[in-house]
């Protein structure tokens, strides 16, 4: 780009859209978040309901491991370097939204241990995930998440109506594979094809 | 009917275009300005300096993993300035509005 040559008015207000444009198609997600907490919920709720129907004496051991495997997640999260060359005032309030989710998320695992029980907790559970996966998609332009958001809240009604626990992890299986497996995938192809380009 | 004066500061190509760049972000890299305006570092450097001399912008030097980063920030003097020559601009484009 020249600096100093003659610059009509038409041009000026070509340069100032073409620039804005730019900027605002800069908001992307690599999808590997999704796909890495989407795979640690999958395997968690299928190992559950498996301990259930063999009988085993404690079926919560997948998500005692979970509870480990969270901490690494978040440690890796918070910790991992950031490639970002901007940072946009949409990327400062979906770190809020991040940071309520996982308060959000902490006293509803809370809850599940101290009141509320696990099969309406669960059901807690991926209402916030439904909420989590609308603000993104909605922030990404992203049609996966949004279509997880829905199916989340419809699995977040069936595990509070249904009252057989091993059938809430198959069904919140499901959620987590439509919610965060799938739109992680799709992310993730996305941004490679972006990082070619 | 008074057409305002067009900033100078702004009225470059490669200024510009970094200004409308930082309008819409919070902050950004030397590096994310040189790869959007597809401007050359030097070029790219010397009008961030008259921008930010301007006081239009805040240029903040530092080091991250070892490497030197440049980040740039507009301010309110420069946001208010690009405000401005958006409307000098209109009254050159809609001349019958602004009467």
């Amino acid at each position: 780009m020249s600096t100093e040559q003659h610059l009509s008015n038409e041009k000026s207000l070509a340069i100032i859209h073409q620039m804005i444009n730019q900027a605002k198609n800069n908001i992307s997600d690599s999808g590997l978040s999704w796909l890495l907490w989407g795979v640690a919920l999958f395997l968690t709720s299928v190992s559950t309901y498996i301990f259930i129907d063999i009988g085993s004496d404690n079926i919560f051991l997948g998500w005692n491991i979970f509870g480990i495997v969270t901490i690494l997640l978040l440690s890796y999260e918070i910790f991992r370097p950031k490639k970002k060359s901007v940072r946009t005032y949409l990327d400062d309030i979906l770190r809020l939204v991040d940071i309520g989710f996982i308060v959000c998320l902490f006293i509803i695992i809370f809850s599940i241990n101290y009141s509320v029980g696990p099969n309406n907790g669960f059901g807690f559970m991926l209402m916030i995930f439904a909420f989590l996966m609308l603000v993104k998609g909605g922030a990404i332009k992203s049609k996966a998440l949004i279509v997880g958001a829905v199916v989340n809240w419809a699995a977040a009604i069936a595990v509070i109506v249904n009252t057989e626990f091993r059938y809430d992890m198959l069904i919140m299986a499901a959620a987590v594979l439509i919610g965060y497996i799938i739109p992680g995938l799709l992310l993730r192809a996305q941004h490679k094809r972006n990082s070619i380009k | 009917m008074e057409f305002k004066e067009l900033d100078p500061i702004l009225h470059s190509q490669l200024r510009l275009a970094v200004v409308s760049l930082l309008i819409s972000v919070r902050e950004a890299e030397f590096t994310f300005l040189k790869e959007k305006t597809n401007a050359t570092a030097g070029n790219l450097s010397v009008q961030i300096n008259k921008l930010k001399d301007a006081g239009y912008l805040e240029v903040i030097k530092q080091f991250n993993n070892n490497y030197p980063q440049t980040i740039c920030k507009i301010t309110k003097k420069g946001i208010d300035a690009f405000e401005e020559y958006v409307k000098a601009l209109q009254t050159y484009m809609n001349p019958n509005d602004q009467q």
